[in-house]
């Protein structure tokens, strides 16, 4: 009798020390899914190409801030690098449009889906009827947060403490901020 | 020595089994909520959806946002929607692609907070979304529209007479009980700004211009 329970305590400790480690083991590697995303994946670019090349069609209306954008990104991140292109092939097709009736700057489109976490093209759209209406130093934290869309990031709620690029609107900053470094680095 | 070595290995091989069923359930869940999400869309069918971002000017507070909007209103989506292809762009060198859809839905107007429109008017409201070619197309942080869903909307009155919701079409505010009206976190309230809304707090915000 005494056996037999001494193996029953034996068994509860086995089983949870099993379940402690499996949960450890469970949020270990469990992938990292951005706390922005309502309930979708967002994707990532694949480990090459590494470097994205950009290129502005068009009338390239805001050609210096979206350079600068780029710069914004180049100096904070090491791991991918934006690079503009004129010609040839190319990762992300920036272009301008005038859409009177739509109440944003821009927007920004990736290839990804549930069930495409993989990225191979980005396309970012200026609307140039709210974007002439705007800051130049605006329209640069514009440039920077739509890159930031490009890499699989999201919007970071207004109501969040701390600086970032990815909140909307806009700020008293224009480059990446120390959280959206951070969010970037969860994901490459 | 076997026998401990024995004990080992069990903890070890359920820790793995329960590892990998705490995984399945965990990405399981995930992907039953996004499917859930595909399920509550149009009866068009679609093979994936495409989430796209935005920027455009926030509001921190109802006050701000009250000012800017033409008009406020609180309509009933009717069910009818009509979804025009997205423009064709053929940018010199590079294969054209089509953009988002846009879509086009219908609201009765229930009660009106600003603007010029009058109760049981028919608006539409349109932003880019909807299903195209096999693939539906939605924006981050910006409300799903069913039919009998009741919003307080937030917009312009663009030149192809609809309506457009500020904040890159995320001013739109679901009724969520009663009188109360749930503020989308993408509109871009501060903290210390309440996310449920009142008619009677837009009435005020308006009164207090």
């Amino acid at each position: 009798m005494k056996t037999r329970a001494k193996l029953e305590v034996m068994s509860i400790k086995k089983i949870s020390l099993a379940l402690t480690t499996a949960v450890i083991l469970a949020l270990v590697t469990t992938p990292h899914v951005n706390a922005h995303t309502d309930g979708f994946w967002l994707g990532k670019w694949p480990n090459t190409p590494r470097t994205l090349k950009w290129n502005y069609l068009g009338g390239h209306k805001y050609l210096g801030n979206v350079w600068q954008g780029a710069a914004n990104w180049n100096d904070s991140i090491s791991t991918i690098t934006l690079s503009q292109v004129t010609s040839g092939s190319f990762h992300i097709e920036v272009y301008d449009a005038t859409l009177p009736n739509e109440t944003y700057w821009a927007q920004a489109w990736t290839d990804t889906s549930p069930q495409a976490a993989s990225y191979s093209y980005g396309r970012i759209k200026y609307n140039e009827s709210t974007m002439d209406q705007t800051s130049d130093f605006t329209r640069t934290k514009v440039a920077t947060h739509e890159f930031g869309h490009i890499f699989g990031l999201s919007h970071v709620p207004a109501s969040y403490g701390n600086n970032a690029i990815m909140k909307t609107g806009v700020q008293a900053y224009n480059d990446v901020q120390y959280h959206d470094w951070q969010d970037f680095a969860a994901k490459y | 020595m076997k026998i401990k070595a024995l004990h080992l290995l069990t903890i070890i091989l359920t820790a793995v089994v329960a590892c990998l069923i705490i995984l399945l359930l965990g990405v399981t869940g995930q992907r039953s909520a996004t499917v859930q999400l595909e399920k509550k869309s149009d009866n068009k069918s679609y093979e994936k959806t495409l989430l796209g971002h935005a920027d455009y000017p926030s509001f921190p507070s109802l006050a701000s946002l009250s000012k800017e909007a033409e008009a406020i209103f609180v309509g009933v989506h009717n069910g009818e929607t009509v979804t025009e292809d997205g423009k064709i762009i053929e940018n010199e060198g590079v294969k054209p692609f089509k953009e988002a859809p846009k879509t086009s839905y219908t609201f009765t107007v229930t009660e009106v907070l600003k603007g010029s429109l009058h109760e049981q008017d028919t608006v539409k409201l349109t932003r880019e979304d909807g299903i195209q070619d096999g693939i539906r197309y939605i924006l981050e942080g910006v409300p799903h529209i069913e039919k009998n869903d009741v919003f307080m909307i937030f917009a312009i009155y663009g030149t192809d007479s609809a309506y457009h919701a500020l904040a890159g079409n995320t001013a739109i505010a679901r009724l969520e009980n009663a009188e109360s009206y749930l503020i989308p976190e993408g509109v871009g309230f501060t903290r210390s700004e309440k996310e449920v809304i009142t008619a009677d707090d837009v009435r005020q915000s308006i009164s207090s211009e």
